[in-house]
């Protein structure tokens, strides 16, 4: 595969960068996450998530039982602020 | 117990503070291995604001040295070697948005003002505008502070980490320390690795964050540290119209708002809620209109480490020789003092900076007095 091939399109993190981050010794995800912005952007990691397990697996030596998906954060989809503003529960005021 | 490693000092926590200090014995000429018992850059310093600065740290003391920790990090970046978003040239403002606010910083500012280290002040609204075109028109004031600011705490880990890497320590993960070999005099002679094996070593530092507690229990220390859990949402890009850090809000180079934060007493739980997305919007939409128009894409918390004086754990354990703390609230800012706080007590065996206020075996000594 190319070095210079888009692992992340949403944050344009390269497949280079992510073996970079396996390099340095990370093994999680979350860590690939943290250290290249991979995951980071508007789609929060549901199209490049399952691409960075493959490549842990195949460049770390990982079993893929030992490869744990990133953490999921919420909103499961961008939700505009005005909307969570207004989500006030009763104990606020 | 079986023998896996020797070295000179175990760095016992791989976020900023045990980082720093592991950067700077190894810079110094020590031998390291830093454990963390998950891995480098998993803890609270991935979960936190990243503000540099002394702004409303009480006592005055600790104003001060959080000041000096803001001056030395430019020296830091230099010898690490690699950019972490550091703004030091634009302030910091803490936003009065109702004449209350504006009289109670007034009042913590006269407090500061007792200190010859202090330089902040009020900013009418009219100035606070032209140095931040996105705060709202509603605002009462704000307290300016010129000496504060921040950086990009993910870079800033990972830039730690390497630096690490390159001047030789050596990292373990998934390495939880379980206890510790002492000798007849107490002494440090080695750490415990998942119950399982030693790392043989004289000097042990704590650098364990807000699970700091539990590692000084280990050699029967109590520190009571305690956590205080935070939640931060990230909205999506905007343009750039909040170029100057504030408290709990702040715009980064990508343009992404960084909205904090709550403070919540519900142990190590991490989880994120409703509530506090809420709380948080409706007062940065308040500081910040335009943030109404954006949406959030990600909610995550981190647990701060809080003591009862506010103030952080920096020192040697007198009744442990070979056992250090460093752990605390603040520890971006103070990366730079705790790296040279305890490197100089394990390389030179004394330390200019003032810690004495910061002694880590001071609330056993209040135990028996207060509380
Ligand atoms: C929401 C929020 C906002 C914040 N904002 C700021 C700010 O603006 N400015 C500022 O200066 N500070 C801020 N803080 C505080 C700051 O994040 C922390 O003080 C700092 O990150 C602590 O760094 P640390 O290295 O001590 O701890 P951590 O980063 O938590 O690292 C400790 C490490 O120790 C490891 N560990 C724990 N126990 C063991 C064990 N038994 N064996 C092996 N390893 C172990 C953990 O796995 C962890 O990786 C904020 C905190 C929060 C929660
Ligand atoms: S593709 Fe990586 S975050 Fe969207």
């Amino acid at each position: 595969m190319e070095d210079d091939l888009l692992i992340c399109r949403c944050e344009e993190v390269t497949r280079s960068e992510v073996e970079e981050a396996i390099r340095m010794g990370l093994r999680t995800v979350n860590e690939i996450k943290r250290f290249t912005r991979a995951g980071f952007g508007l789609c929060q990691g549901k199209t490049c998530g399952r691409l960075i397990c493959d490549i842990l697996i195949r460049e770390a030596d990982m079993a893929p039982s030992e490869v744990l998906p990133g953490t999921s954060r919420p909103p499961v989809r961008p939700i505009p602020t005005r909307v969570l503003a207004n989500r006030v529960s009763k104990e606020d005021e | 117990m079986q023998t896996r490693h020797e070295t000179e000092v175990v760095v016992i926590g791989g976020g900023v503070v045990g980082c720093s200090i592991a950067f700077w014995l190894a810079k110094r000429g020590k031998d390291v291995i830093l454990v963390d018992m998950n891995a480098p850059g998993t803890g609270t310093s991935v979960a936190c604001s990243g503000l540099i600065g002394g702004t409303f740290k009480f006592p005055n003391f600790y104003m001060e040295l959080s000041i000096r920790s803001a001056y030395m990090y430019p020296k830091m970046v230099e010898e690490l070697g690699e950019e972490i978003g550091l703004r030091q040239d634009r302030g910091f403002l803490s936003l009065c948005l109702t004449e209350e606010t504006y009289k109670e910083y007034s009042s913590l500012r006269e407090e500061h003002l007792k200190s010859p280290v202090y330089r902040g002040r009020m900013m009418a609204p009219r100035e606070v505008w032209e140095i931040q075109p996105g705060v709202s028109r509603e605002i009462v004031g704000a307290h300016y502070n010129p000496d504060d600011g921040d950086c990009e705490v993910l870079r800033l880990m990972y830039v730690l980490i390497r630096a690490c890497q390159r001047v030789g320590v050596r990292m373990l993960r998934d390495a939880a320390v379980t206890g510790f070999a002492l000798g007849g005099d107490n002494r440090v002679e080695g750490v415990v690795i998942n119950h399982d094996y030693l790392i043989r070593a004289p000097n042990a530092v704590n650098a364990a964050g807000v699970w700091a507690t539990e590692v000084a229990k280990m050699v029967g220390v109590t520190i009571d540290l305690y956590p205080d859990r935070g939640q931060l949402l990230i909205t999506e890009p905007a343009p750039m119209i909040c170029p100057t850090p504030m408290n709990s809000l702040k715009q980064v180079r990508t343009g992404h708002f960084h909205i904090g934060t709550v403070h919540e007493l519900v142990g190590f739980d991490v989880s994120v809620t409703p509530t506090a997305s809420a709380r948080m919007t409706k007062n940065a939409i308040k500081s910040v209109p335009i943030i109404a128009d954006l949406a959030v894409i990600r909610q995550f918390s981190g647990l701060r480490g809080m003591t009862r004086d506010g103030i952080p754990c920096l020192g040697a354990v007198s009744r442990v020789p070979g056992y250090y703390i460093a752990a605390g609230h603040s520890g971006i800012t103070l990366a730079p003092v705790h790296g040279k706080v305890i490197s100089d007590l394990i390389v030179d065996g004394r330390t200019d900076l003032p810690i004495d206020e910061y002694d880590p075996l001071r609330f056993e000594r209040k135990n028996g007095s207060q509380s």
